[in-house]
């Protein structure tokens, strides 16, 4: 059930998105359900396969979309995953590294600068990143002592915010700005700009058309989905007795973090290229800082 | 080092600490120094020395487990770090056939001579590509395996007796394997993917079946391992008694077991995917341009501006020397350049004191860049740790 | 004035020092061609006020060539562009031209030209346009990069090459006021007051006080509504939307003035020789007035937000930076080069009609870097408000419009405008027969590109949209 709400409602995140920047542009916007539409259309279509591709070029995306499936059978959503067990933390980082990595190598295929610019760009981040994403849900076990998304979920919630508040709001924190980072958002990088030059995850995709890009896309909506579940059911979970409160609550949280996401792009700047690793290691930072409020 | 351990009746703690650190250390420069490579050999020899560093962590960790008194997570890292030594025989052993085979065909070794190879020489591509996955810590390939023990070891720790190791080792391992990724996109993007570089490249064709054979094996080999590891866990049950009779690799049997079939499921469902994608209606055309009608091969991204970014981040260490005189006047004639990174061991391990100063004090200059936000954030971080200090 | 013959050396004398406003050719004798230099007083020291540099003090220095002449270039760098572009309609090599690459090319064989190359595996070029993904002109810019960093930057235009500068000597009245609105789109009012006021000064009369003051708030309006429109990309440019999206919509407004005032919003078809087509009734002059003032508090708070941005503000300073000295070596113009403290604009140097204010002040900035150009639009966007706002209040009486005369044969006339993107040049001579034999037109995009190029050096790649924004030089103005 949560997992197929993850399938419907991921593209509708994007949407909010776009709605919050536009009214904060002082801009209509456009439809929420645009990105619906957009991967109905591109499904249909032809594609144009550069001929210096190979295979990769298409497993790559492929490859993507079934491992984001694959994380969201593991994350908790107003109850236990549809998979759990002990170390699935663990399953689900590697295969979030796969998606990097195929999609990095799908880039390089097409044997474009701008792309290999933006997989350059994206290894590094992601890099840097690896360690914050290790290192915030380091905490989250040391605090609920389970080994499982699930099992966290199950033991976070209230009580543990009013034991570890502080904690609580630095993985949070850190989460959210990992959460930006790897879903290329501003500040670290642009979704909507235009300019092949800045970009970091749209020019990886340059030559993706048709299916292969529509794959892409609703990759991509997901991986926005999952990022919020994770603050959304690890950080912010509600116990309140109720299967479908809970489930509702959760599904909340994630359209708040949306939104969230929507009001820091309104209102800030990107930051340049070289202050980027700064802003993944503060995140780094912040778990690390956290891990030592709690083994002390 | 590992029969030295039996024979004590208790190991200390020590000895934990001495593996993990040099494990991190080993492993994190390892890496950072093979991204630094030019040459596919001192590349994956660079590799080896992270993946002895990883080695070392899981036995370290797993050390740490037994004087700790959690045999889980003793099992984890001893089992972890003996697994990794298997398996990084078998896929280093691939890639380094997968370099031969390179070098036979295009005659050098340089990586930014390659491109396009993958084309070329599928077999030797694709094995190679298996053989990167694997060496990345991908699932559902062995690599995985032996670095989800050693993960799930420092978990272990860290809730449990030593959180300050399963710490490190659960940064240091993911610091670690994430530039890996970054150094085996590199490999693979530009020596098997993309339009030639170099007139080798070019004319290069598959290798004969004797040496692509044993490449094709082994890839195998990666892939049955990774899927087969609940079932072949317990191969690792009579080396693990020896070194600590309590240890148990039993409860996470299961674990493994789902890790196999969800990474199996992801392999077979994505290669269905990818296939179904490659049936759809399609039309060949040139990769995009930008309009401009006469690209060159030179327009493509190189090893060397690939790695760049983190090599930026890591110059501290690396002291890359670049090579080339700077541009000059409005109108500068044509210039070369060219970048190197210095052999680690003769000033690495002959200076360790003065490194590690300077290390320190360049590590502490990290946070010294000017930007006046994070000034203000870290002296909000000082102050909310301050004050939890105080409350505690 | 006519151009003043001198032997090379002594004509290569006479640019030291000086802007180098234009260089042109005019058939000579017997297959020879006269080179002609126009030339105006070089910038004021760094430190020193704009008023130190008094105005007029235009020359025409002139030289005979034939085959190859030594090139300038080596000794006025700003000579560079001016001599390719000889050779390339004159087809007289100067020798020596350490950058002699095409500025346009031949039909059908666009971008054809050898790149600059840095050497090295370790090396790539990035290739970008002629095709952009906006809706943009067409350019070829080919960086040689390592890693994140530009070592060089090398711009190739010329895909817009239309043949303007050959159209207009033989174009009837109605058709060249066509050509020149359409030089540059965005600069329609400052290229049509240069050329109006080339034709002018050929034929001998004087425009009226009235269609002066017109011609200034035409001229005004345009800068207002296009550094609108560059602050609100520039901070598009760095993901900013809030300052992106109000200055985009107050660039819409302020291009409704110019149609409020003549019915096109780039003022087309208001500037005619001889004056003005269309006047400003008082109720209209109050009318834009009022919106104006309005128009700019918006304006202003837009733009305040910008300024208290900290994120924008670190990505704007220390980036794309243009040194003084580069900026006064390759003869830079318009904000560009005030941004680097090259203190010269035309309408202190060359004033005419409400422009006869010696306090009129002259914006400059210190680095030359993104903020820089930046602040230097918004000063000069208080500053032509302010101008505008007593110049509506106060609008002079007389005619629209005189009726043009015959232009005086064997004449040359010079006409120097500040548009808003910096100096217009416009050159006239007329034959004996009183018509126009040939015509110049240097437009700041043409200098200013190179400017471009050399902020690049050294700078990230991903920052090359945020510089060339900064900059926003237009394509046509350059390939004419």
């Amino acid at each position: 059930m949560s997992m197929l709400l993850g399938l419907f409602l991921a593209p509708l995140l994007a949407g909010l998105i776009h709605r919050v920047k536009a009214f904060f542009a002082g801009r209509q916007g456009r439809p929420l359900l645009q990105l619906y539409w957009d991967l109905a259309r591109l499904v249909r279509k032809h594609m144009v396969l550069s001929r210096t591709t190979t295979p990769v070029f298409l497993l790559g995306p492929a490859l993507s979309l079934v491992s984001l499936l694959a994380c969201l059978t593991l994350i908790p959503l107003g109850g236990p995953a549809l998979l759990r067990f002990p170390g699935d933390i663990l399953l689900f980082l590697g295969l979030l590294a796969l998606v990097r990595f195929a999609t990095v190598l799908a880039a390089m295929d097409t044997g474009s600068s701008f792309e290999g610019m933006g997989a350059s760009r994206e290894v590094a981040i992601g890099a840097l990143a690896e360690p914050g994403i290790f290192l915030s849900l380091a905490v989250l076990v040391v605090q609920t002592r389970a080994l499982s998304l699930s099992g966290i979920w199950a033991r976070s919630g209230p009580e543990l915010w009013s034991r570890a508040g502080l904690v609580m709001v630095l993985v949070g924190i850190a989460m959210f700005l990992l959460l930006l980072a790897e879903n290329s958002r501003i500040p670290v990088d642009d979704p909507n700009t235009h300019l092949e030059l800045t970009m970091i995850h749209e020019v990886m995709v340059l030559d993706h058309s048709g299916p292969a890009l529509a794959v892409i896309e609703y990759a991509s909506a997901l991986k926005l989905w999952i990022g919020s579940l994770l603050l959304s059911s690890l950080v912010f979970p509600l116990h309140s007795g109720s299967a479908w409160l809970d489930l509702l609550g959760g599904v909340g949280v994630v359209f708040l973090v949306a939104l969230a996401v929507g009001l820091v792009e309104s209102t800030s700047a990107r930051l340049s290229m070289l202050r980027v690793p700064q802003f993944v290691g503060l995140s780094s930072a912040l778990s690390l800082l956290a891990l030592f409020l709690v083994i002390r | 080092m590992l029969r030295v351990v039996t024979w004590a009746e208790q190991p200390s703690d020590w000895w934990g600490w001495l593996l993990v650190l040099t494990g991190l250390v080993s492993g994190i420069l390892g890496v950072v120094f093979a991204l630094a490579q030019h040459d596919l050999k001192r590349l994956l020899a660079c590799h080896s020395v992270e993946n002895l560093g990883i080695i070392a962590l899981g036995l370290g960790l797993g050390l740490l487990g037994l004087s700790g008194g959690s045999p889980l997570a003793a099992a984890l890292g001893l089992g972890g770090g003996l697994l990794h030594v298997w398996n990084h025989a078998w896929f280093k052993s691939l890639l380094f056939m997968g370099a031969g085979a390179l070098g036979k065909a295009t005659g050098s070794l340089q990586i930014e001579s390659g491109g396009g190879l993958l084309r070329r020489m599928p077999g030797t591509g694709g094995a190679f590509l298996v053989g990167s996955a694997a060496i990345s810590g991908l699932p559902p390939l062995n690599g995985f395996v032996s670095e989800f023990l050693i993960f799930m070891s420092a978990l272990e720790l860290l809730a449990s007796v030593h959180p300050l190791a399963g710490a490190a080792g659960l940064g240091g391992l993911a610091l670690i394997s994430g530039l890996a990724v970054a150094c085996f996109t590199k490999v693979c993007g530009v020596v098997f993917l993309g339009e030639p570089r170099s007139p080798g490249a070019q004319k290069a064709t598959e290798i004969r079946g004797s040496m692509l054979v044993p490449m094709l094996l082994l890839a195998g080999l990666c892939l049955l391992v990774g899927v087969m590891a609940p079932l072949g866990i317990g191969v690792l049950g009579a080396p693990l008694q020896q070194l600590a009779p309590q240890a148990d690799l039993e409860p996470i049997r299961g674990s493994l077991g789902w890790v196999a079939a969800l990474g199996g499921l992801v392999l077979l469902a994505g290669l269905g995917l990818g296939h179904a994608l490659s049936r759809r209606p399609s039309q060949p055309g040139m990769t995009w341009d930008c309009g401009y009608s006469r690209p060159t091969a030179r327009m493509q991204y190189t090893a060397a501006s690939f790695a760049g970014p983190l090599l930026e981040m890591f110059s501290f260490v690396l002291k890359p020397r670049h090579h080339g005189s700077p541009l000059e006047g409005h109108f500068p004639a044509p210039v070369g350049h060219h970048g190197e990174v210095c052999d680690p061991f003769t000033q690495r391990l002959y200076e360790p004191i003065s490194r590690s100063l300077m290390r320190l004090a360049l590590r502490v200059r990290v946070f010294q860049h000017g930007e006046v936000q994070l000034y203000l954030l870290y002296i909000l971080i000082t102050l909310v740790a301050l004050f939890i200090w105080e409350a505690l | 004035m006519k151009p003043e013959i001198l032997s090379y050396p002594e004509f290569s004398k006479k640019l030291a020092g000086r802007h180098l406003a234009a260089l042109m050719g005019l058939p000579g004798r017997s297959g020879s061609v006269l080179m002609v230099a126009v030339t105006t007083p070089g910038a004021p020291s760094a430190g020193e006020e704009a008023g130190a540099c008094p105005p007029g003090g235009l020359q025409l220095p002139a030289t005979v060539v034939e085959g190859t002449f030594p090139s300038l270039t080596l000794e006025h760098p700003q000579a560079h562009g001016f001599e390719r572009e000889f050779f390339e309609e004159w087809k007289v090599r100067p020798e020596g031209h350490p950058w002699l690459k095409p500025v346009r090319f031949p039909q059908g064989q666009p971008g054809l030209t050898d790149f600059f190359k840095v050497s090295g595996e370790e090396i790539h070029e990035v290739a970008v346009g002629p095709v952009h993904a906006g809706v943009i002109e067409p350019g070829h810019f080919r960086f040689q990069c390592r890693g994140e960093e530009v070592l060089h930057l090398e711009i190739s235009l010329g895909y817009q090459h239309r043949g303007v500068e050959k159209a207009l000597p033989g174009a009837s009245p109605a058709r060249s006021m066509a050509y020149v609105e359409t030089l540059a789109g965005d600069t329609s009012v400052g290229h049509a007051l240069a050329w109006c006021r080339n034709l002018e000064a050929l034929a001998g009369i004087r425009v009226s006080a009235r269609a002066e003051a017109l011609r200034a708030v035409a001229l005004e309006l345009e800068r207002l509504a296009n550094h609108c429109g560059d602050l609100g990309a520039l901070a598009g440019d760095v993901g900013y939307l809030p300052t992106a999206s109000f200055c985009g919509r107050l660039r819409g407004d302020l291009l409704n003035l110019t149609g409020l005032a003549c019915g096109n919003r780039f003022g087309r078809g208001w500037i005619r020789p001889g004056g003005v087509a269309w006047d400003l009734e008082p109720v209209r002059a109050e009318q834009i007035r009022t919106r104006l003032a309005g128009i700019m508090r918006d304006v202003r708070q837009a733009l305040d937000l910008l300024g208290r941005s900290g994120s924008v503000q670190a990505r704007f300073e220390r980036t794309g930076i243009l040194t003084r000295e580069a900026a006064l070596e390759l003869g830079l113009v318009g904000p560009v080069a005030r941004a680097s403290g090259v203190a010269l604009d035309c309408r202190r140097q060359f004033p005419w009609g409400p422009y006869l204010d010696p306090a009129f002040p002259v914006c400059t900035g210190l680095l030359g870097d993104v903020a820089c150009r930046a602040r230097v639009r918004i000063d000069e966007m208080e500053v032509s408000a302010a101008f505008l706002d007593s110049l509506l209040a106060h609008l002079p009486e007389g005619p629209l419009r005189v009726g043009m005369r015959a232009m005086a044969p064997k004449a040359f006339s010079v006409s120097l405008v500040e548009g808003w993107r910096g100096q217009i040049c416009h050159v006239a001579a007329t034959d004996t027969q009183g018509h126009l034999l040939a015509c110049k037109v240097v437009d700041p995009s043409f200098r200013n590109w190179f400017g471009l190029a050399l902020a690049l050096r050294g700078q990230q790649i991903s920052d090359f949209p945020l510089c060339n924004k900064s900059f926003n030089l237009s394509y046509c103005g350059h390939d004419l």
